[in-house]
């Protein structure tokens, strides 16, 4: 019942497809998700699986072969380039299995940059009070080649939010970092989103991390299968 | 083992394309513009050596004293060919100054110009005569193969003159010579028999004393000195002093140090190139192995050696350079053989020395440039550049430790932190991107600078070279001047010479008074004069005056003026007047001849055939750009010498524009009148002016342009490695949200930073060195510079190529990144 | 000593046409010089015979002088005869280089010279490729050769003649020994795997027929009508009731839990007193399996403050219930007499609680289910027990509620471990 009024992210009928006739690879086949808003879904599959690519077409990265990726109701495969830059710096927050930070800026720069890229005027305590929950007071002038895997990544968590977009979709957030700063960067994430009330959107091959999700969605050969 | 490192460093280099393509451009420009210099440079020796055989070829010649002595130097085991003239009788024909000689030769080998039988043969009877057709002409024969000439001549040149027919059996070389040249300077030959010569010596009319001209052996292998000693030492085998001897300086020095000055030229021009080259090519590699980093550890990971990895760049470099060095070689070798004979073309048509010039046009086509020694050298620089270029790199390569495939990270700068911005936007990002890589960005800049300096730089120098100033270095002031054509110490024609013809008094009052009633002449300015000096002493500028030397005045007006450029010494009128002191005014000559301040000279000055002794003594050493001779008194010393005749040499005359084109005429009309005027015409000097600047000009921003271009592939080189290799940051900020059209701003904020930086550094230090350049080619006396002119256009023609290349290279790559998916992009690398 | 003049020995290989080349160019040299040698000979016999001709020809009184000086071998006339010659340059201090008869000769002998110097130098270069070449090819015989041994595969220890053709005697019987040796030691390996198989699928089936067996009696003993059966029932059910009970109990929280009627009260709490207190709860069920627990304090040194005066801001019942729960899991599942172990850890912004127990461990695909309500266990051991599949449940909603999550992961040997992070500030 409830699940049927607060869908903030829906796949209708997705497909990926790569190459052509007997190289033809589907990378992700006819996916029907619906994550509501809040949720935590944890979305697990071998690599190769698919599950990245999902991801993607969810973050409006890749444009799907056919179906539809709807974004609060909106259909984005309609959208221009332009829009999808917009969307993808106001609705949606990307964590990256690398970080992928930029070098050249430091920590609070890396933080604020998708608020600089909308002309956004700063929300300077809820930036500082993110800083704050994800203990890097002390970084934030710092350079990201002088951070830990795991600073960096709660770096990479710190500029997800900062933009306050309704989704976050991270790709492995884990998946460089050692057991016990993963398990922690795992669970900030998750607390970060409750805190911030941001739906969340993990993709693992890690079941230990799985767990945490409100729910798991398994994903073999592009399509669910659990 | 050695196969697998090629295929990796061929793919690598398929890979990187655009890399290859720029370090392939890079190479291929250098190793043109070496072989394009050294080919040109060996073109221009060539040519000297051509010109210098083309008067003639002999290294000395012999005064002989002793009829023995031929047959001696014909047996020596030095002498490598020899030739014999025999000056028999002086012609009388007019006022031609003409010889009826022998020539015969002994040992094959020597070539005198204006001595080549283009008809017919060389006279055996008594009666027979050769020449060139141009004097039979003169004589008032027809230049033809078994006509005949009546000569009147003077045995030794002296005693009855006689009268004989001659047949022609022989036409000399049908090389014209221009008619417009007064008799009396040009010294006109014809050929006799030696059967001649023995009819007049058995009747005891002709004492002969012939001259041998001679060539020794080791002309290519000695050097000047060498050959110098070899000539006196041979004479004095023979018993001839040294005054007997005249050497062919001019050939000698050519062909003894073949274009020490052209070389050095080369060698200069070289050296900048390859240092340009190597700083851009060592720039792309280390930004390459930057950028490979990940990579090279990967290799490193997989267990490639320090060794194996730096003979997988060592083999990169080899591929890239054996095909872009034969295609450089090529086209620097074809550029100059095309352009080469054209340019000789265009300044043989705007005729600068006729006599010359004619020469050039006969030789064009046939100049030797080619040389396969200087090929493998410029194979070597190249090849070495590129080598030095990969040193550095390699070294980084070599110290990438296998852990860095996983987790290096570009980090070039010390710092930990970085103080930032508290918000964030395109143009923070385009500034934190250059600031990231400082030094790569510094290397960059300064690389485009240093070129872009040096453009400006030789462009300040070569936009104040006008031709007006190169005019009024022979007309220093009006819109004509008549010269008289004096030689200073000519033995053979002692009426030529400055001394015998101030007695003719050309310019006397009359004469200018006829000049100043002339249509359109407004005033009339005659120079100080000039009065020739000899001295017992010997003295290193006398000797290379032909031992006289001109001297001339100033006045007490002018001392603030030689004053201000003082070098040595002190100017004061009165004392240099009461001790009979004197100035000199060139620095360069004074040091060339080794003169010193408190140098005394005993002079001996010519006033007609009066001989005045004056004993002078060096007091100050000024540089002026005035028309001075090298050495000067003050007016009252010049005045109390009492001199009989005006020493007037030069007159400068100022004309109404309108009737320019008339005066000229008619002053053309009056130098043709005496065979001692010479006519300078300012629209003449200023064409030649303006040729001369351009042959100069020209070439010179050739140069620059290419040495340009190479600094551009480095900037291009940069701009598509900060692109490609940020490529997964770009696709990062894009799945951020940058738009494309941010994407754009941010990269072109990059390259238009990179533009500033660049002209800021080229106009600021290119001015500056440029104003420096200036002023020591003013001093050294280069092209006439005289006012500085800023090179505006050439500022605002760098500006603009560096601003549209910068854009259109952005504009490119930034298409081109756009055309991938951001998906390949994110996921490059991972 | 006789393998030194071997001559597959490389260094030898070299020797050999090393010292060839070094007597050809010497001997080429000599013979060079020699017929330069000769030349000048003949042409100074011819010279002479020149001079001797022009000048008896003419003079023929003379000849008798001149045979003097030509077999002279004091040099009475040099000087005289130089002092002539000199005025034709031939000079005593005329050097060989400036005659150009000699000099022809001279250059024709030096570039005889370099020549031979080049073809040495070829030959040299042609030398070292081929031994380079034949040392290639044996350095990638024996790559593959090792590599054939490395996969296992000793197919060419049969082919002595093979590996003979690449290396000497020594090398090749140095070689077929390691094959032979790795060989063995395969075989043996193999061998034991297969023990150990066997080993494990006779213990199953050890365990199988008592656990059968244990099923078939307690059905049994269902239909049996006498009391001491009806006793043994009775007891049963008791156990049942006790079972029960502890449900109910967990029920009642989860209840409470859930509609929010727990309210949970974060105060400064010392994290080792919840600790201590979760421990006390459950240390008699320890007791009782004799099973100890160690609570171990892994944070780095560097941290100042040790786990015993970690102060967190937590609800100090309900964080103690949920780590009771854990700790309560952890003993009924393991073994008797094995070790419970706790660790803790101080990360940057979570206190981690690592409780690793030696028990019969989770299966991957049950990690998200176990903290699901009412769930339990498809595991045979785990249906045994009594449990009602709240506790965990309960554990989990404790933590997350207060900001801190739980997690599961086997442990290294045997068992599992479940990882509690609480938030070091609220």
């Amino acid at each position: 019942m409830k699940e049927h009024t607060n869908i903030i992210l829906r796949t209708e009928n997705l497909c990926k497809y790569y190459g052509t006739g007997d190289n033809l690879v589907k990378a992700v086949d006819c996916i029907d998700l619906a994550i509501r808003q809040g949720e935590f879904v944890s979305i697990v599959g071998k690599s190769g699986s698919g599950k990245s690519t999902l991801l993607h077409m969810l973050g409006a990265l890749d444009n799907p072969t056919s179906g539809s990726v709807l974004i609060d109701g909106e259909d984005i495969s309609s959208f221009k380039e332009n829009r999808l830059s917009q969307i993808r710096r106001r609705k949606i927050g990307f964590i990256f299995q690398s970080y992928n930070l930029i070098p050249s800026l430091n920590v609070w720069e890396n933080i604020v940059l998708p608020l600089g890229l909308d002309n956004k005027s700063l929300d300077k305590p809820f930036i500082r009070d993110i800083v704050k929950t994800l203990g890097l007071e002390n970084k934030v002038k710092n350079l990201p080649n002088t951070l830990s895997g795991g600073q960096q990544q709660r770096c990479a968590i710190a500029r997800a939010i900062a933009a306050k977009p309704s989704i976050i979709l991270a790709d492995e957030p884990t998946g460089n970092l050692d057991t016990k700063t993963g398990d922690e960067v795992m669970a900030l994430l998750k607390a970060s989103a409750k805190k911030y009330g941001q739906t969340l959107v993990v993709i693992t091959h890690n079941e230990e991390i799985a767990q945490m999700a409100d729910r798991t969605v398994m994903i073999a050969d592009g399509k669910v299968v659990g | 083992m050695k196969k697998t490192v090629f295929r990796l460093a061929f793919s690598k280099l398929r890979y990187h394309k655009s890399r290859t393509l720029l370090t392939g451009i890079s190479i291929m420009l250098t190793t043109m513009l070496l072989m394009a210099i050294g080919t040109t440079g060996i073109g221009s020796i060539d040519m000297s050596r051509q010109l210098a055989v083309a008067q003639s070829n002999y290294h000395a010649a012999f005064r002989l004293t002793q009829p023995e002595q031929l047959s001696i130097l014909s047996k020596h085991i030095n002498v490598e060919s020899l030739n014999t003239i025999e000056p028999f009788a002086q012609i009388i024909y007019g006022k031609m100054n003409g010889t009826l000689s022998l020539s015969e030769t002994v040992k094959d080998g020597i070539y005198i110009s204006n001595f080549e039988l283009i008809e017919g043969h060389l006279p055996e009877q008594e009666n027979e005569i050769c020449s060139l057709p141009a004097f039979f002409e003169r004589v008032g024969a027809e230049p033809v193969v078994g006509g005949t000439v009546t000569l009147s001549f003077r045995v030794n040149g002296k005693g009855e003159i006689q009268t004989k027919e001659f047949t022609i059996c022989g036409l000399l070389t049908d090389r014209e010579i221009s008619t417009e040249i007064s008799d009396s300077r040009i010294a006109w030959s014809a050929y006799i028999s030696r059967a001649l010569l023995a009819q007049y010596e058995k009747a005891g009319l002709y004492e002969a004393s012939p001259s041998a001209y001679l060539r020794f052996y080791g002309e290519d292998e000695l050097s000047y000195d060498e050959m110098e000693n070899k000539i006196k030492s041979t004479a004095s085998d023979i018993g001839l002093g040294e005054e007997y001897i005249s050497m062919n300086k001019q050939y000698l020095s050519t062909m003894t140090n073949p274009g020490t000055e052209t070389m050095l030229i080369v060698v200069f021009v070289s050296l900048i190139v390859i240092l340009f080259s190597a700083l851009v090519i060592y720039s792309i590699y280390y930004v390459g192995v930057i950028t490979d980093i990940q990579e090279i550890g990967k290799l490193k990971a997989l267990g490639a050696s320090r060794k194996q990895i730096a003979r997988l760049f060592f083999c990169q470099g080899g591929i890239v350079c054996a095909f872009a060095i034969p295609l450089g070689l090529l086209i620097g070798y074809l550029l100059p053989y095309i352009l080469f004979p054209q340019i000789i073309q265009a300044a043989g048509s705007t005729a600068l020395d006729s006599s010359y010039l004619e020469y050039l046009l006969n030789i064009k086509g046939q100049i030797h440039m080619f040389s396969l020694p200087f090929l493998v050298l410029v194979v070597i620089a190249v090849l070495i550049t590129v080598w030095v270029s990969l040193l550095k790199p390699i070294r980084m390569a070599k110290k990438v430790s296998p852990v860095d495939a996983i987790r290096y990270q570009e980090n070039t700068t010390d710092c930990k932190s970085r103080k930032g911005h508290l918000t964030v936007k395109v143009s923070t990002l385009t500034w934190s991107n250059l600031s990231r890589n400082k030094r790569r960005t510094a290397v960059t800049m300064l690389t485009m600078g240093l070129s872009c300096v040096l453009f400006i730089c030789v462009s300040a120098v070569l936009s104040s070279t006008s031709a007006e100033d190169l005019a009024r270095r022979n007309i220093k002031q009006g819109d004509f001047r008549l010269s008289l054509d004096y030689s200073y110490h000519d033995m053979e024609y002692p009426e030529n010479n400055l001394n015998q013809l101030v007695q003719q008094d050309y310019f006397n009052e009359t004469f200018l008074e006829q000049l100043a009633s002339i249509e359109g002449v407004e005033s009339i300015e005659r120079d100080s004069g000039r009065i020739l000096s000899s001295t017992d002493m010997e003295s290193a500028i006398y000797e290379a005056l032909d031992n006289r030397l001109p001297l001339s005045y100033f006045t007490r007006k002018e001392v603030p003026q030689l004053s201000a450029h003082l070098k040595a010494g002190s100017i004061d009128y009165d004392r240099m007047t009461a001790e009979n002191e004197i100035l000199c005014t060139h620095v360069y000559s004074f040091d060339m001849y080794k003169l010193a301040i408190g140098d005394v000279f005993p002079l001996t000055l010519y006033d007609g055939d009066r001989e005045i002794p004056l004993t002078v003594t060096l007091a100050a050493l000024t540089q002026v750009d005035a028309d001075y001779p090298l050495l000067i008194m003050t007016e009252d010393t010049w005045n109390n010498l009492g001199l009989t005749y005006d020493p007037t040499t030069d007159i400068y005359i100022h004309v109404k524009k309108a009737q320019y084109d008339d005066v000229k005429k008619t002053l053309q009309d009056i130098a043709a009148l005496n065979e001692h005027f010479e006519l300078y015409a300012m629209d003449e000097e200023l064409s030649i002016g303006r040729y001369s600047v351009s042959m100069i000009k020209y070439p010179i921003y050739l140069l620059l342009l290419l040495i340009a271009v190479i600094g551009f592939m480095n900037l291009i080189n940069t701009m598509i490695t900060s692109i490609v290799t940020r490529k997964k940051e770009i696709g990062i900020l894009q799945a951020l949200g940058l738009s494309n059209r941010q994407l754009v701003h941010m990269l072109a904020g990059e390259g238009i930073i990179f533009t500033a930086g660049t002209l800021f550094i080229s106009v600021t230090l290119g001015n500056l060195f440029g104003y420096l350049l200036f002023l020591y080619a003013k001093d050294e006396h280069f092209m006439s510079l005289s006012r500085y002119h800023y090179p505006l256009w050439e500022t605002i023609g760098l500006t603009l190529v560096l601003l549209v290349g910068q854009i259109a290279i952005t504009c490119f790559i930034s298409k081109r990144v756009e055309k991938e998916s951001l998906i390949e992009r994110i996921r490059s690398q991972e | 000593m006789k393998k030194i003049y071997d001559a597959s020995h490389p260094y030898l290989k070299i020797y050999f046409p090393l010292v060839g080349i070094y007597l050809l160019f010497t001997l080429s040299i000599g013979f060079v010089g020699f017929e330069f040698l000769n030349t000048q000979y003949t042409q100074e016999l011819r010279l002479l015979s020149n001079i001797a001709g022009a000048v008896l020809s003419e003079h023929p009184d003379l000849e008798e002088t001149l045979l003097d000086a030509i077999q002279d071998t004091e040099g009475k006339y040099t000087d005289q005869g130089l002092n002539i010659l000199s005025k034709y340059g031939y000079g005593s201090d005329l050097s060989m280089y400036d005659d150009i008869q000699y000099r022809d000769t001279l250059t024709e002998f030096l570039s005889l010279c370099f020549l031979f110097i080049f073809l040495s130098l070829f030959i040299i270069t042609v030398c070292f490729t081929l031994l380079d070449r034949k040392h290639n090819k044996q350095e990638k015989y024996l790559l593959t050769l090792l590599d054939h041994f490395l996969s296992e595969d000793y197919s060419s220890l049969e082919q002595r003649s093979e590996i003979h053709t690449f290396f000497d005697d020594a090398f090749t019987d140095a070689l077929l020994k390691l094959g032979h040796k790795l060989r063995l030691k395969t075989q043996m390996l193999s061998e034991e795997r297969d023990t150990t198989k066997t080993l494990v699928t006779d213990i199953s089936h050890q365990l199988k027929t008592p656990v059968s067996a244990l099923k078939n009696c307690l059905a049994m003993s269902m239909e049996a009508d006498s009391p001491i059966e009806r006793d043994a029932f009775l007891e049963r059910c008791s156990l049942q009731l006790t079972k029960l009970e502890a449900l109910m109990e967990n029920l009642i929280n989860i209840s409470r839990l859930e509609t929010s009627l727990i309210i949970l009260h974060q105060t400064k709490s010392a994290l080792s007193d919840i600790l201590l207190d979760a421990v006390n709860t459950v240390y008699v069920k320890a007791l009782q399996k004799t099973i100890t627990i160690e609570v171990l304090n892994t944070s780095e040194p560097k941290n100042e403050d040790s786990s015993s005066d970690l102060v967190l801001s937590l609800d100090r019942k309900w964080t103690t219930e949920a780590l009771a729960n854990i700790l309560d899991n952890a003993i009924k599942y393991s073994p008797a007499k094995s070790v419970i172990n706790v660790r803790l850890s101080k990360l940057y912004s979570y206190v981690r609680i690592e409780i690793e127990d030696a028990g019969i461990g989770i299966p991957k695909n049950e990690y998200n289910k176990i903290f699901k309500r009412f769930y339990r266990g498809q595991h045979p051991t785990v249906q045994q027990y009594e449990g009602s599949g709240v506790g965990l449940y309960l554990s989990r909603r404790i933590i997350e509620e207060q900001g801190g999550s739980i997690t599961v992961k086997p442990a290294v040997r045997q068992g599992s471990i479940f990882v509690v992070q609480l938030p070091l500030s609220g």
